[in-house]
C-alpha cells in the first residue's frame, strides 16, 4: 500500500489538472475514502493554482515538486516551488468573502486560501534562499476538526 | 468547453458537459456560456451535474457568469455533485444561488 508519493510538475493549469489526477489515482491505491481523496485534491489544486497564478506570473513552465506521507489518518504534504516570494513573506490569511453583497459586488476570487486554512493543519510557509516551501497537514479521516475551523461552519464535512 | 442546451419558454437549461470546472476550463467559461445564451432567456439554469469537481477559479467563473447575465437573466444552477455541492458549501456559495437537485427540478419548481 502506498504511504508516499512524489510529483513534479510545470506550473500551468494543464499539467496541474494532469497532476492532481495522478496524485488522486497513487492515493486512491491507499485505500483512502472519497471524502479524504476529495479534500487532498481541492487542498492541491488551490495551492498549485496558486503558485502558478502569483510565484510564476510570466511563465508557463516553472518547476513545481509536491510530496506526500500518509501517517495514520493524515495527510503530511508538501510544495516547493522557485517562484517569486509570497508577499510581505508570509501567508496569505483566512478570509471569508463577504457574500451578503450586490451580485455585482460578488467576489470572484478570494475563495481559494480560506478553503487552503479551512480543509488543511498546521500550515507553514517559509522562504528558503530562492524558494518557497509550504508544509501542511490534511486530515484524512471522515470529519474535519472542527476546531480548527475558523468560520462557524459547524456542520461542514468533506 | 462543451456544453449543451435546452430552451424551455423563458429558461434555459445549459448543461456542462465536462467533469471539471478547474483553472483550465475556467478561461472562457462566462464567454461561452454568455454565447449560447438566448435573447429571451431570462432564467438560466446550469446544469452541472457532469461536473465531479470544481475550484476557486471555477467558482470565480461562476460569479462572473451570474454577474455578466444579471439583471435581465437570472443563473441558478442544478445537479451538484458530492464534491462540488461540498466546495459550494464550504465557501457558502451555496447560499447565493437557488439549487436543484436536477435540471428537471428547475422546471417544475421554478423559484421565480
Amino acid at each position: 500500500m502506498v504511504r508516499h508519493f512524489a510529483v513534479s510538475l510545470a506550473a500551468n493549469p494543464g499539467e496541474i489538472r494532469k497532476g492532481l489526477g495522478e496524485i488522486r489515482a497513487i492515493l486512491a491505491t491507499a485505500r483512502l475514502s472519497v471524502e479524504a481523496l476529495d479534500r487532498v485534491e481541492i487542498v492541491l489544486a488551490e495551492i498549485l493554482n496558486n503558485i502558478a497564478e502569483h510565484a510564476y506570473p510570466n511563465a508557463d513552465d516553472g518547476l513545481i515538486e509536491i510530496e506526500g506521507d500518509i501517517f495514520g489518518d493524515v495527510l503530511v504534504c508538501r510544495t516547493v516551488d522557485w517562484g517569486r516570494q509570497m508577499p510581505g513573506g508570509v501567508l496569505p490569511p483566512c478570509e471569508e468573502a463577504d457574500l451578503r453583497v450586490a451580485v455585482a459586488d460578488l467576489p470572484e476570487g478570494g475563495f481559494g486560501w480560506f478553503m487552503i486554512h479551512t480543509l488543511t493543519q498546521d500550515l507553514r510557509y517559509a522562504r528558503i534562499d530562492d524558494k518557497n516551501e509550504l508544509r501542511f497537514q490534511v486530515p484524512l479521516s471522515k470529519v474535519i476538526d472542527t476546531e480548527a475551523t475558523p468560520s462557524p461552519t459547524l456542520d461542514f464535512a468533506l | 468547453m462543451q456544453l449543451s442546451s435546452e430552451q424551455h419558454g423563458s429558461t434555459q437549461i445549459v448543461k456542462i458537459e465536462e467533469a471539471r470546472i478547474d483553472a483550465m476550463a475556467a478561461i472562457g467559461f462566462k464567454d461561452t456560456v454568455r454565447g449560447v445564451t438566448g435573447d429571451q432567456t431570462d432564467r438560466l439554469v446550469l446544469d452541472l451535474n457532469k461536473v465531479e469537481f470544481i475550484d476557486s477559479s471555477g467558482l470565480g467563473a461562476i460569479v462572473a457568469l451570474m454577474k455578466l447575465l444579471a439583471p435581465g437573466c437570472k443563473l441558478e444552477l442544478a445537479g451538484l455533485t458530492s464534491t462540488v455541492q461540498k466546495v459550494f458549501r464550504l465557501t457558502r456559495m451555496d447560499t447565493i444561488f437557488t439549487l436543484y437537485d436536477n435540471a428537471a427540478d428547475s422546471l417544475h419548481d421554478p423559484a421565480v
